[in-house]
């Protein structure tokens, strides 16, 4: 199964989506990371860092963010990674919130990664 | 600059990170998000205490060490933008004594890292309006061969100069984007830290200690 990351500024907007997406396509592999170390607003490198790590998978891993660090940081942690495991995520800007509905039915139905890819494309944002 | 100056001078930043710490929240509430100097503080903070308990033997290993340390630690876009220069320029930097050109090739190594990391370049309000003046006018006075002090001192007016240009242009990268012209008028938060920084060096090498 394709797995799924949500990345923003506020864990409020994360694990709210979450809540959403349980609603229609519980079972998935979700993962989230929402603020920064400090509790705040932001982005927190070691929780972006463990949920790409365990999301990993070899079927494909999507991530869906908000905002500038969040974008930011999950490329850090790519860059980290070997080319083997870097090949395995993409990294989408379609709208957090659509986005993440979209490709969580699509992954529910088990669709492969380039299918939900194909879905993301479609919404694609400025970001 | 050996390895205990490299310590000596980021010292030094962090202590004026700190101090401007309400200055570089304020810049960055009236144009984004009004955290740059508290992420920024809390990053630096946790720099001064790692260069205090690790060991470090060459310039290179002290920037790399404030890279990850950044980038765990800073929690906004200047975590992983200020840690991409940072790493980058340690990668550049493996000589026991860093010569004025070794800093102008490590920090054009830095600023290609910012530029890919923020997809950005300069003219959008951004950090690089301060890094790319202050590069070339490093590399300019390399060139004309003056000392390390007396270049860094020009450089630190291109910093300065760097961060007033902000003042007329539009940001088109980051949080001000979405205020766009009205983000006319106001210096980019990150453009000053960055001067802060450059500042910082050029009191070093005159003797600030
Ligand atoms: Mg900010």
């Amino acid at each position: 199964m394709v797995s799924l990351i949500l990345i923003s500024h506020s864990p409020k907007i994360v694990e709210g989506i979450k809540d959403m997406l349980d609603e229609m396509a519980k079972g998935i592999p979700l993962f989230v990371a929402g603020g920064n170390n400090a509790g705040g607003l932001g982005s927190d490198y070691e929780l972006i860092k463990d949920a790409m790590h365990k999301a990993h998978s070899p079927d494909g891993v999507i991530i869906l963010f908000d905002l500038g660090s969040s974008f930011m940081t999950a490329d850090t942690v790519l860059d980290e990674m070997d080319d083997a495991m870097k090949s395995n995520f993409v990294v989408s800007r379609a709208p957090l919130v659509e986005g993440a509905i979209a490709a969580a039915i699509e992954i529910s139905f088990g669709a492969n990664l380039e299918d939900v890819q194909a879905t993301l494309k479609e919404m694609e944002m400025m970001k | 600059m050996n390895v205990n100056d490299t310590i000596a001078l980021m010292k030094l930043i962090a202590q004026d990170i700190e101090a401007n710490k309400e200055y570089l929240t304020q810049l960055d509430t009236a144009i984004g998000d009004a955290d740059h100097g508290i992420n920024l503080s809390r990053g630096f903070a946790a720099v001064l205490k790692k260069l205090d308990e690790a060991s470090f033997s060459a310039p290179g290993d002290v920037l790399k060490a404030t890279a990850m340390t950044l980038i765990s630690t800073v929690g906004g876009a200047s975590g992983p933008l200020y840690g991409t220069l940072f790493l980058k320029m340690s990668g550049e930097l493996k000589a026991d004594e860093i010569t004025l050109p070794d800093f102008c090739g490590a920090l054009e190594a830095g600023i290609q890292g910012v530029m890919a990391r923020g997809r950005s370049a300069k003219g959008e309000k951004t950090m690089l309006d301060v890094l790319i003046p202050v590069l070339d006018s490093l590399k300019e006075s390399a060139q004309a061969g003056l000392s390390a002090k007396d270049a860094f001192d020009k450089a630190a007016l291109a910093a300065q100069e760097g961060c007033e240009y902000t003042k007329t242009i539009i940001a088109t990268k980051g949080r001000a984007s979405y205020l766009g012209e009205r983000s006319l008028g106001h210096i980019d938060p990150g453009c000053m830290s960055s001067c802060l920084m450059i500042k910082a060096a050029a009191e070093f090498l005159g003797g600030r200690r």
